[in-house]
């Protein structure tokens, strides 16, 4: 038994980890369970009794394939945001490889080095609290390798070089050391380091500078909801099940309700269409008025010039992880309150509501809001505090004709009189026209002819077709980015008001904490089209069946766990990931008014004490001065006595188990010691103190002749029991002074 | 001791990671990758105090090999002892600094670094290196060093530490045949030697006249009080066969008279490594050996029998320093009959060196006296 006898399966451990946190951060779990197989079969494969490793020259061509195929990866697709990706496959891939060559631990070091760039290339790209803790893992398992790789390569050096070594008789081999104290020391002194630099790297962590806007923005655009809508991309959508927040709803009366439709959670509003980014946009805001709410979560302000009527229901939200600056809210939000002192900016044309002044995500645990789902039309003029009595009807314009041709095609198709024109000053009806519109969009593409996906791999980026286009006319399939922005753009197209809104649609409900559960997964786009002067309507092409399809199809028996998971989700989130330079300053804040009350706590405490003693001893106002003189002297005492003790210490370190007399009486030898160190001859343990004197004479003989009669002297004290008067005492002192001021006078020798 | 720290290739490609992870950290937001900078900036502190650690204050002390023999493994240990009660010693490897004279240890030995994989924490340990020396002589040590780079190799730091030593590397020597010896020994066998030694050993071979020095247990009483004469006991040991080596280098290397293109230093070497092979095997064969070298100022050895004896003798024949002036005057010849003189000459046969009954060889003897190496094989094989 000895450190190394698992050094092998330890590398192999290093490249699994790396290939697990890989496949974790990217998602790739195909490639990560082949790159895991590949790695565990090297062990039966390469290390195994019969030991078939690959040919030197077969392992480079087969590195050298590998990164040709990289480079052309890169090529067809040469995103920079791909390149890490890229480079992390690629190490992950080399690091397997490497495992079926016969290795020297120069090439295991290389098998470190690239699960490092594939753990650093993942960490770019992945927050997840699994891929953390495979973080922390693989970092202990890499101190420890490399620690092996150390003993390993002098082990191997030491072996080869005496291998070399020709001789008439056999030459004696290099062998390890075995036992269980070798092993027991070295995984204490790896746990040591692994627990120190976890420590250290703690540190850095907490002050290292952060820009303001950290983690935040990048973590936001990956928990499955974004404010914009981007048909530019042909991935797979992500179906993350974990939890963003919770939503509880309670009527007027204060009881939890559930809805009987999903819950539909507003977080950005889009209404423009910019075909030449193929995004939808916002309109930007122009009324935005700033709400601040003071802490108390009962306390709520008004969000326009309505107060919050007796009819509104409640809507809390407890963010689990972080999602974005957004307050999510169903129509229509009257006023917001939240546990901490923070400025909300609400937007009264689109009822938007973000904490734009922090601009932070997560940095608030619950907010709450008063909504009225049916505002009548007084309270929504209150609520928007419009000046006009009634907002005029607008007629929209799609940027794209090929849309209207497709419009007109559906409305022949489907109603052919709402093709008709209609004058404007119809006000009832032209809305009711609006609505029939958006209802006969809806269903059309809730139809046969369209199915809805969220694998959109197999989408054809076309560079002169409008991807809109694209869909309703030959691809037909998509998620609901792709379904709402056709309806959305449809009704524009018709001249009918719409705009795109993102959020979260809430489905799921916990009858026992009578709560809405809002995972990643949930993030949803949907269809508002206005409906009447002071009114906009839902629709959402995406049915309602199909989504729950989609949450009844994603759950899994480890669901029934993720309460556990997702506390710590939670925990790992709100404090790690979301660690930024706001949180460093009120850190530091706390820190310095908790040592501040700490430190005036005991000048208090001291002050107390000072005029207890004071008034004791009845010392008066001059009594003060006595204990801080009281105080010094017995400071000076106590570092006096622990001087004593420490010297008392070496002296028997110098010269060896003794009576306490000898110790006392040969104290001066450790000034001779001393003396010698300065002069470039310290004394080793096993020279004896006349050797040593020897050696001594031969680099400074004027040293040496001074100092000999006290190395006599010394003899006679220890082992000849020689007690010393004072006089002799004090000539002794004198001479180990001058011993003293003689090496350091003299140039500094070394032998 | 002086103490010194290196950053090698590992430790440069290490802190280029470092820093380009410090700047994606700068650039990118991400936490992880800054706990990941952070653990990597805390590694190179560790390492440092570690190292440090582990090697502060250390000592190191070279035991004395006592000798060892050209060809043959010579192991120099080393005792380690760290100088940290808190800290083990891990992958320390010990190396002999080369030195600039003429007996320093790298002109008869390529260097072979002794590895120690652990030392227990305020423990002594061994390390061991093995040194094959190619050359006889005195060979000299001075500086160890000893270096490490554990524990995650960035930083080497090496610690020096100044021990003179010397020690005597004994000349190559080879088996000599059984016939080859008889021969040098002129066929002579054991026989036996009157004693004057007390006890039992020998046996009774008669009586004598007492002589001063003799011991009182040897006396024989009743044929004192017979003869009114002190008469002791006669007794006779065994006399194992004797032979004195002669070694004649009394010319001088460039005075040896040998046909062009051969080596003189390398003709005197074999001389040297004939006299130690027919010494080691002869005391192998119960024999005793005497040594005596005509033109170098050395002293005599007088025949005798024994490992130590051996050791002596090859001793005596390392320390024989070529480069000395010769001496021409000649070395006292042993009487004939009292023991066999075998001659060895470096470049021609003076018979004038030796008595009669002498036997005189030549460097060239060497090849003809020398077990073949077909029988060492077999030899090793049946001793394995």
């Amino acid at each position: 038994m000895n450190p190394l006898s698992h050094y092998s399966r330890h590398v192999r451990r290093e490249v699994l980890l790396a290939i697990a946190a890989y496949a974790v951060a990217l998602r790739a779990f195909e490639l990560g369970f082949v790159l895991a197989v590949a790695a565990i079969a090297s062990g039966y494969i390469a290390e195994g009794p019969r030991g078939r490793t690959l040919p030197r020259w077969m392992a480079t061509g087969g590195a050298v394939l590998i990164m040709v195929w990289m480079v052309f990866t890169l090529l067809n697709d040469p995103e920079t945001e791909n390149t890490m990706s890229v480079l992390g496959r690629l190490s992950c891939m080399l690091a397997t490889l490497r495992l079926f060559e016969k290795r020297t631990p120069r090439d295991d070091r290389q098998v470190v080095v690239l699960s490092v760039v594939a753990v650093v290339a993942s960490s770019l790209y992945s927050f997840q609290l699994l891929f953390g803790l495979l973080v922390v893992v693989f970092a202990a398992q890499t101190i420890h390798l490399i620690m092996l790789n150390r003993l390993q390569s002098g082990f191997e050096k030491a072996r080869d070089d005496r291998r070399k070594l020709i001789a008439d008789v056999p030459v004696p081999p290099l062998e390890l050391v075995t036992g269980r104290a070798p092993v027991r020391q070295f995984r204490l002194l790896v746990l040591g380091c692994v627990v120190a630099s976890f420590v250290a790297a703690s540190m850095v962590f907490l002050i290292f500078p952060r820009a303001n806007e950290g983690g935040g923005r990048s973590l936001g655009a990956r928990t499955g909801f974004a404010p914009r809508v981007d048909l530019d991309r042909n991935d797979r959508v992500e179906q993350s099940n974990r939890e963003v927040f919770t939503v509880q709803w309670s009527d007027p009366r204060g009881e939890a309700i559930q809805w009987p439709q999903p819950l539909l959670l507003r977080g950005a509003v889009l209404g423009r269409w910019d075909p030449r980014t193929r995004r939808w946009l916002e309109t930007g805001r122009s009324e935005a008025r700033m709400v601040e709410t003071n802490g108390d979560i009962t306390d709520y302000e008004r969000l326009g010039s309505l107060a919050a009527p007796r009819t509104a229901y409640t809507q809390t939200v407890t963010m689990r992880s972080l999602a974005t600056e957004r307050v999510f809210a169903r129509w229509a939000p009257v006023a917001i309150s939240c546990d901490e002192p923070r400025t909300f900016v609400f937007d009264p044309r689109s009822f938007e509501i973000e904490d734009s002044a922090t601009g932070q995500i997560g940095r608030f645990s619950t907010y709450s809001l008063k909504v009225l789902p049916s505002p009548n039309q007084e309270e929504m003029e209150r609520l928007t505090s419009r000046g006009s009595p009634e907002p005029r009807m607008r007629s929209s314009v799609f940027a794209v004709g090929e849309v209207r041709q497709e419009a007109e095609r559906i409305l022949k198709e489907q109603a052919p009189r709402l093709l008709e024109p209609i004058s404007v000053e119809k006000g009832e009806e032209a809305w009711r026209r609006n609505r029939r519109i958006a209802e006969v969009f809806t269903d059309y593409l809730r139809g046969p002819d369209f199915f809805y996906t969220l694998d959109l791999r197999r989408i054809v980026r076309r560079e002169n077709r409008d991807p809109i286009v694209v869909f309703l006319k030959d691809q037909r399939y998509g998620d609901c980015n792709y379904f709402a922005s056709a309806l959305c753009a449809l009704c524009q197209s018709m001249g009918v008001e719409a705009r795109m809104l993102t959020g979260f649609v809430a489905i799921e409900y916990d009858d026992a904490l009578d709560h809405y559960v809002v995972r990643e997964s949930n993030a949803h786009a949907w269809v508002e089209v206005r409906t009447g002067p002071w009114s906009w309507r839902e629709f959402d092409p995406t049915s309602s069946e199909v989504l729950e399809e989609l949450q009844e199809y994603r759950r899994s028996w480890a669901d029934n766990f993720r309460w556990i998971y997702d506390r710590f989700d939670f925990l790992w989130n709100s404090r790690i990931v979301a660690f930024n330079s706001d949180t460093q300053v009120a850190m530091a804040g706390d820190a310095s008014a908790f040592a501040g009350d700490r430190l005036r706590g005991v000048l208090a405490a001291l002050q107390e004490v000072a005029a207890r003693v004071n008034r004791y001893f009845m010392l008066g106002p001059a009594g003060y001065i006595w204990l801080g003189v009281v105080t010094v002297a017995v400071l000076i005492g106590f570092m006096a006595i622990a001087s004593f003790i420490r010297r008392r210490r070496r002296v028997r370190v110098a010269i060896g188990v003794a009576p306490a007399r000898v110790i006392r009486e040969a104290a001066f030898y450790l000034d001779l010691l001393e003396a010698f160190a300065r002069a470039g001859c310290p004394k080793p343990v096993h020279v004896t103190p006349l050797a040593h004197l020897d050696v001594v004479r031969q680099s400074r003989p004027d040293l040496a002749t001074s100092a000999a009669p006290l190395v006599d002297l010394f003899y006679e004290i220890r082992f000849g029991g020689r007690r010393l008067d004072a006089t002799t005492r004090r000539r002794v002192e004198a001479e180990v002074r001058a011993v003293l001021d003689s090496a350091t006078r003299s140039p500094e020798v070394t032998p | 001791m002086r103490y010194r720290y290196q950053v090698n290739l590992a430790g440069g490609v290490y802190l280029g990671i470092t820093l380009l992870v410090g700047v994606a950290a700068t650039i990118r937001p991400n936490n992880i990758l800054v706990w990941v900078f952070g653990l990597l900036l805390a590694l190179i502190a560790i390492g440092g105090l570690v190292s440090g650690a582990s090697l502060y204050r250390m000592s190191i002390r070279r035991l004395d090999p006592g000798h060892g023999r050209v060809g043959r493994p010579m192991v120099v240990r080393y005792v380690v002892r760290g100088g940290s009660n808190r800290f083990p010693l891990f992958d320390l490897s010990i190396t002999e600094r080369p030195g600039k004279g003429p007996g320093d240890w790298s002109r008869f030995s390529r260097p072979d670094p002794a590895w120690l994989m652990h030392a227990a924490p305020d423990e002594a340990a061994h390390a061991e290196s093995v040194f094959i020396p190619g050359r006889r002589g005195r060979m000299c040590f001075d500086r160890i060093s000893a270096s490490s780079s554990f524990p995650f190799g960035l930083l080497g730091k090496s610690v020096g530490v100044s021990q003179p030593m010397e020690t005597l590397i004994h000349p190559h020597t080879v088996p000599i045949s059984p016939a080859g010896l008889d021969r040098l020994l002129g066929g002579r066998g054991n026989g036996d030697r009157s004693s004057r030694r007390v006890g039992h050993q020998g046996e009774f071979t008669g009586l004598r006249e007492y002589r001063p020095g003799d011991s009182v247990r040897s006396i024989a009483w009743k044929r004192w009080r017979q003869e009114n004469l002190p008469v002791v006991v006669q007794r006779s040991s065994p006399s194992p066969r004797r032979v004195i080596l002669l070694l004649d280098l009394r010319r001088s290397t460039e005075e040896l008279r040998l046909a062009e293109g051969i080596d003189p230093r390398t003709i005197e070497e074999t001389a040297i490594t004939l006299a130690g092979s027919i010494a080691e095997t002869g005391i192998e064969n119960g024999i005793e050996v005497g040594l005596r070298v005509a033109g170098l100022v050395t002293p005599d050895l007088r025949p005798q029998a024994g490992r130590r004896h051996l050791d002596r003798l090859l001793a005596a024949l390392s320390a024989i320093e070529l480069d000395e002036p010769r001496q021409r005057h000649g070395v006292s010849i042993p009487p004939p009959r009292s023991s066999s003189l075998v001659v060895i000459h470096v470049d021609r046969v003076d018979s004038s060196l030796g008595h009669d009954e002498s036997r005189h060889l030549l460097p060239e003897s060497l090849a003809g006296l020398q077990v073949d190496s077909e029988v060492r094989i077999r030899a090793l094989e049946s001793a394995s």
